[in-house]
């Protein structure tokens, strides 16, 4: 079992490198796992099928992508859940997403994932695979959580997290008070959005409200 | 008023400074000038584009200035109005502190105060537009406020006066905010650790630098003037704290700055259930007699825009034209009447704030807007820039050489043609007068005449001249207007209803004030592309203002020339006009480098206009605009005098006429035109008018020589005054750049639609 853990590990670190840079390195496994480890794993792997070695570049196979996108999804969505809903911070955070996502089945996740709305970036602003309760939901009925651009004029809406990609406008949002548990009504949807709260009447771009992510809790 | 352009006040004959700190549009102006009598200036402050005002404290023993910071939602810098806010707090001398906070959004307003109290600052808290806050049923217990915060809290209204004198009092009882905030183990240990790196004598509490440090404030390390070796360990530090966080720091710490104001503010503030109703009579008025009466001219004036682009096929002054404006104007009392009584009739909110709802609805709210512009053009366009231009120029300035005649002091009898005449002014105009002086030491052909008094490009005769009888009008009836939109919160829904178009072209909604303004004077106009925040979106509202908005100088002569063509013909020039505009400024967002800001702009509430302070705002703004655009006025006019002098002006003239005459079709006189227009645009019109008239001979003119001309002149480069702002907000290689574009890509749109037209068979 411990070889399979660190296989996921590894799968889950080639998955992040190829999301980074566009591609994957061994010597770059080698780098994070050391040498002997990596060259080991990567023979395996590569035994296993789960992914191609040409002049030192990991491609995966249609099996080895799956599995690492199962993997990503889980550690991501476990920090949607520690960060949104435990409000955990820090190391207490990240070493819970890494346990998380080596024993959770698809099941659970899929519930956590339905609880949380479908969520479609991690806190740190990266993407979430989509399962099939996401895809499911897109189909169905609204998600329980979703971008403000996406929503009705004269909605009441309660933001739930914002989504920290731009530091910029992120700033400038909580200048004047548009914070995680604000709750506001959409004014109108064109020519530009308008929100209120309180006393406040905001215009903002979709490209703004597209980061913003709210629950509806008054239709 | 006086205003001096003093240097700065030597600091050691100031007993102390107050700075006035406070969000965006909290009133913090209107406020600047009631502290203040005289002696106010305006300057740039130090290596930025921000303006600060400062002024002498009037009415007190102690030598005391007040210097107006710029509005800012933050002391952590993200703009350079926020930066210059910040540093000024920042630097090394006495000083107390006047925080302005709008009542109804106190919430944000003491997000400040905590960072004042961090700074460690002496403050005093005016809660301004208290009014408004009673009018929304929101009431704040202050005493309680007052307590928690240690502080002299004040209620006032800045535009009635109300409360000003206590405020003014309670300068001598600032205090430092009681406010203490805990971010948490982890921030507070980097806080301490970057404590112990920062220099010994700071002038504000190292904490708040600490802060401002870990919220990735990076302006604030250059003006601290860290050195390498300290900002690198500072930097670890606040990147070890950062991995403790799933979040940025900045975001973490104004999170927990707005807790803790939230938890703050918990029983002081609270809402009555409904928002006071407003009187029955004001509120029937509205909906049964203004409203009905406002939106049946809307109706009526948009079918009769329309029918005048299609003048040329329809009879518009017969029985049916009438008909199908009066038409016009009941179909639409009926459709905002049954939007009004469905919707807002019974609801009992505010006549102001059912008015701020309308100007902004996603239909609704664009015929009102095409009737705002033509009112705007009206009054600027027709009566400032045609009416009192005239008479300003030609009667109250004149010739130098010729007498102006006098004119009468008359009154109209409305809806008569009856004309009363008081008596006859028999004034031969400013420049007859200096003329008339100058001639008893030289005679009119003397080189020193011609300087000054020539008729061509002398120095008084044209150039002050023109930047005052011809700008001033303009200008100021332009501000007066733009005040009222201002002061009425219209203008911020402009931004909104625009800003998908501003977009398109690399800019957003906030960029309707210069583009506005640019209908007013794109000098001006290009002064006040400032305000843009990048420098992207600064160049490419600089780009488009000299290249396709006409200012109400040439408005005003282009709709006098275009009446003598159909609507057709003005609804072509129009859109070649626009069209470009679009064109060009997609292109450029696309070519220039850099990046274009997002759209975030606080709504303020509809409010009725108080004309007193629009009229002081046009006041100061007019003295602002002629102190800044008078010299290059006259500059332009003395390069203008010099090359007509050299006979620059002719050979420009024969070099051009190949593409002229060949390519756009025109006479070879209209380059005289397309040449002085560079000095005066609405000149070029005029010139290029009598050009084609006399090409014409008995004949009518050619409308589709007209338009082209016309669309030449507009997308010309624009007069040299803009070009000289131009230079010296963009850089002088910027600039250049542009008129390098500018210059054939008019010419080349110019031969295109003559040829279009013609292609067209129009
Ligand atoms: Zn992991
Ligand atoms: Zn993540
Ligand atoms: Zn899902």
């Amino acid at each position: 079992m411990a070889d399979e853990t660190q296989i996921e590990e590894m799968l889950e670190y080639i998955w992040i490198l190829e999301e980074n840079d566009g591609k994957a390195v061994s010597s770059c496994i080698g780098d994070k796992f050391g040498e002997d480890i990596a060259n080991t794993y990567i023979t395996e792997m590569v035994e296993k099928q789960l992914i191609n070695l040409s002049d030192r570049e990991i491609a995966f196979t249609k099996a080895g992508k799956k599995r690492a996108e199962m993997i990503i999804r889980r550690h991501r969505i476990a920090e949607r859940l520690l960060n949104d809903v435990l409000e955990m911070r820090g190391e207490e955070f990240e070493r819970g997403a890494c346990q998380f996502e080596h024993f959770v089945n698809e099941e659970i996740v899929a519930s956590i994932c339905t609880l949380l709305g479908h969520p479609e970036v991690c806190p740190h602003g990266n993407k979430i695979p989509q399962g099939e309760c996401c895809l499911s939901a897109k189909k169905n009925l609204e998600p329980v959580i979703s971008p403000l651009s996406l929503i009705k004029a004269g909605k009441k809406v309660k933001v739930v997290y914002i989504s920290t990609k731009s530091h910029a406008s992120l700033d400038r949002l909580t200048g004047i008070g548009v914070i995680p548990g604000l709750e506001l009504t959409i004014h109108q949807k064109f020519p530009s959005m308008i929100l209120q709260y309180g006393e406040t009447q905001l215009a903002l771009d979709n490209d703004i409200a597209k980061n913003v992510y709210v629950r509806i809790i008054q239709s | 008023m006086h205003e001096v352009k003093s240097k700065e006040i030597d600091p050691k004959v100031l007993d102390y400074r107050i700075a006035l700190v406070g969000n965006p549009n909290v009133g913090k102006s209107v406020l600047f000038g009631l502290f203040t009598g005289k002696y106010v200036t305006v300057s740039n402050y130090p290596g930025t584009t921000v303006e600060v005002t400062r002024g002498m404290y009037s009415g007190s023993n102690d030598t005391i200035e007040v210097v107006d910071t710029p509005g800012s939602n933050s002391l952590i810098s993200h703009s350079e109005d926020e930066r210059v806010a910040r540093d000024i707090l920042l630097r090394d001398e006495e000083k107390r502190v006047i925080q302005i906070i709008d009542s109804k959004n106190i919430h944000r307003g003491l997000l400040i105060t905590t960072q004042l109290a961090e700074m460690g600052l002496p403050v005093s808290i005016g809660l301004n537009m208290w009014d408004e806050t009673l009018d929304r049923g929101m009431s704040i217990d202050s005493d309680k406020l007052q307590k928690i915060l240690g502080v002299t809290l004040t209620k006032t209204i800045a535009t009635q006066k109300y409360g000003i004198g206590a405020l003014r009092n309670s300068i001598n009882s600032v205090k430092i905010p009681k406010i203490s905030i805990d971010y948490g183990r982890v921030i507070e240990e980097g806080i301490k650790e970057i404590e112990t790196l920062l220099p010994e004598n700071t002038t504000v509490r190292k904490r708040a630098l600490a802060v401002m440090l870990l919220s990735y404030d990076e302006d604030l390390e250059e003006t601290l003037e860290i050195d390498e070796q300290t900002l690198g360990q500072i930097h670890s530090i606040r990147d070890g704290v950062q991995k403790e966080y799933g979040h940025p720091l900045s975001y973490v710490i104004a999170k927990k700055r707005s807790d803790y104001v939230g938890k703050l503010l918990k029983g002081i503030v609270s809402y009555r259930e409904h928002e006071e109703k407003a009187g029955a009579v004001l509120r029937n008025s509205f909906f049964l007699f203004f409203m009905p009466l406002f939106t049946f001219f809307v109706g009526y004036k948009v079918i009769d825009l329309l029918m005048f682009m299609f003048a040329g096929h329809m009879d518009t002054s017969g029985q049916v034209a009438w008909i199908l404006r009066l038409a016009g104007g009941c179909v639409s009392v009926g459709i905002y009447s049954y939007y009004l009584f469905s919707r807002e009739y019974g609801s009992g909110r505010k006549v102001t704030n059912i008015l701020g709802t309308l100007t902004m609805h996603p239909v609704l709210a664009w015929p009102m807007l095409l009737v705002v512009l033509w009112c705007i053009y009206k009054i600027v366009g027709q009566f400032g820039a045609g009416d009192c231009v005239d008479f300003v120029e030609s009667k109250i300035f004149g010739s130098s050489i010729e007498k102006s005649g006098g004119f009468d002091f008359k009154a109209f009898i409305p809806f008569t043609n009856i004309e009363y005449v008081f008596t006859h002014v028999n004034f031969q105009g400013i420049n007859y007068y200096i003329g008339l002086f100058c001639q008893k030491f030289m005679s009119t052909d003397n080189f020193f005449f011609e300087l000054f008094m020539g008729e061509e490009a002398g120095l008084i005769q044209v150039g002050v001249t023109y930047s005052i009888a011809i700008i001033l009008p303009i200008v100021g009836f332009f501000f007066i207007s733009f005040g009222l939109m201002e002061d009425s919160g219209y203008l911020p829904r402009l931004a909104v209803m625009l800003n998908r178009f501003f977009k398109i072209i690399g800019l957003n909604g906030k960029a309707v004030l210069p583009m506005v303004l640019g209908l007013g004077c794109d000098t001006m106009a290009t002064m006040t592309t400032r305000i843009l925040d990048t420098k992207k979106e600064r160049v490419i509202s600089t780009l488009l203002l000299a290249l396709a908005v006409p200012c109400s100088a040439q408005l005003g002569v282009i709709a006098g020339i275009l009446g003598s063509v159909s609507g057709t013909h003005l609804a072509i020039y129009f859109f070649v006009i626009f069209s470009q505009m679009l064109l060009v400024g997609y292109l450029s967002s696309k070519i220039i480098k850099g990046s274009s800001s997002d759209f975030l702009m606080e709504m303020p509430p509809f409010r009725r206009p108080k004309i007193g302070n629009i009229l002081m705002k046009t006041y100061y703004r007019t003295k602002w605009f002629l102190r800044e655009a008078v010299p290059l006025f006259v500059l332009g006019t003395f390069i203008l005098f010099i090359i007509t002098k050299l006979g620059i002006l002719t050979y420009i003239q024969r070099a051009a006429e190949p593409v002229v005459k060949h390519f756009l079709g025109l006479p070879v006189e209209t380059t005289q035109g397309f040449i002085l227009g560079f000095l005066r645009r609405d000149y070029a019109v005029v010139s290029i008018f009598k050009a084609l008239e006399k090409d014409a001979g008995s004949l009518e003119i050619d409308p589709n020589q007209l338009i082209v001309s016309l669309v030449v002149v507009t997308l010309f480069v624009p007069c040299l005054a803009n070009f000289f702002v131009m230079i010296k907000e963009r850089g002088s290689k910027t600039a250049f750049l542009m008129l390098a574009f500018i210059l054939p890509f008019s010419f080349l749109v110019g031969g295109i639609v003559r040829y279009a037209l013609q292609l067209l068979s129009i």
